[in-house]
């Protein structure tokens, strides 16, 4: 280990000390936990019926997907535009004349 | 934080009953070391008791919803205290206030030093105070803080040197005597 990891590793130490002592962990009030806990509880619970859970909620029948309605485009029959082209061609040949 | 469960629950059981909903397991979280230490972190981030422990009733309630979509890739303090972090966030932006906190919980039996290393320590930037209660307070690691704060884990660390720069100074010479040693 090098001098400056040392020196680094020692100054880490001193700070969790200095916090240590003078920012003490008090223990949460007796009364504020036993509520703590109890609304804990009652969320877990409204979420539990909410929600199934470990793995509950893949035995679930799968809903079946509403019938797809198919839609088609129809398309014009290839006779129909081969004589719209020849009256297209026409109407052009006739306007020049 | 190594064990963090009186039941002898190691974290990946004591995760996997938490998804399960197991009401024993959510109540031992609910009391155990991880939230006891973010009841004192919180202490030094909102004014005054009754906010301290809404956001963490708030911050628990948050877990229940979250802990499906936990994948277990952080480790538990991370997922609590980034949830934390996020309802202090909201807590300040419901109160549309951007001053920073001037009130400090002075507990009773405190003596002088200490109160004098609170006052110090309220007296630094909001962030720096932030990082330093987090390393050296709660004990989370420099990768648990970047995650929790959104940043690279050198910007983390850069931070933390900023904010024991800014502790140092404001310390002064005279400071605590366990902070001479700080380089």
């Amino acid at each position: 280990m090098t001098k400056m990891a040392k020196r680094q590793l020692k100054n880490e130490r001193n700070l969790h000390k200095l916090f240590a002592t003078h920012l003490p962990t008090v223990p949460m009030p007796a009364d504020f936990a036993e509520h703590l806990v109890q609304s804990v509880l009652d969320e877990v619970a409204l979420h539990t019926q909410n929600r199934p859970l470990n793995g509950e909620h893949r035995l679930l029948p799968t809903p079946k997907a509403a019938p797809r309605r198919r839609v088609s485009i129809k398309r014009p029959p290839q006779m129909m535009v081969v004589v719209l082209f020849c009256l297209y061609v026409s109407v052009l040949f006739l306007s020049n004349l | 934080m190594g064990r963090m469960s009186s039941t002898g629950w190691s974290e990946e059981e004591l995760i996997r009953r938490l998804k399960a909903n197991d009401p024993e397991a959510w109540a031992e979280f609910a009391t155990g070391e991880y939230t006891t230490r973010l009841y004192n972190y919180l202490r030094h981030k909102v004014p005054d008791y009754q906010d301290v422990e809404d956001i963490l009733q708030e911050t628990m309630k948050a877990a229940v919803q979250a802990i499906q979509t936990f994948d277990g890739k952080v480790k538990l303090s991370t997922f609590l205290f980034s949830l934390a972090n996020y309802k202090v966030a909201d807590f300040w932006r419901r109160r549309q206030e951007t001053t920073e906190l001037t009130d400090i919980h002075v507990d009773p039996g405190m003596s002088d030093e200490s109160v004098e290393f609170m006052e110090v320590l309220h007296r630094l930037r909001d962030e720096h105070r932030q990082v330093l209660l987090m390393r050296y307070y709660v004990g989370l690691g420099v990768d648990e803080i970047a995650r929790i704060l959104g940043k690279t884990y050198k910007g983390a660390e850069s931070l933390l040197s900023r904010a024991r720069a800014e502790l140092r100074s404001a310390l002064g010479p005279d400071g605590d005597s366990t902070d001479k040693e700080l380089a």
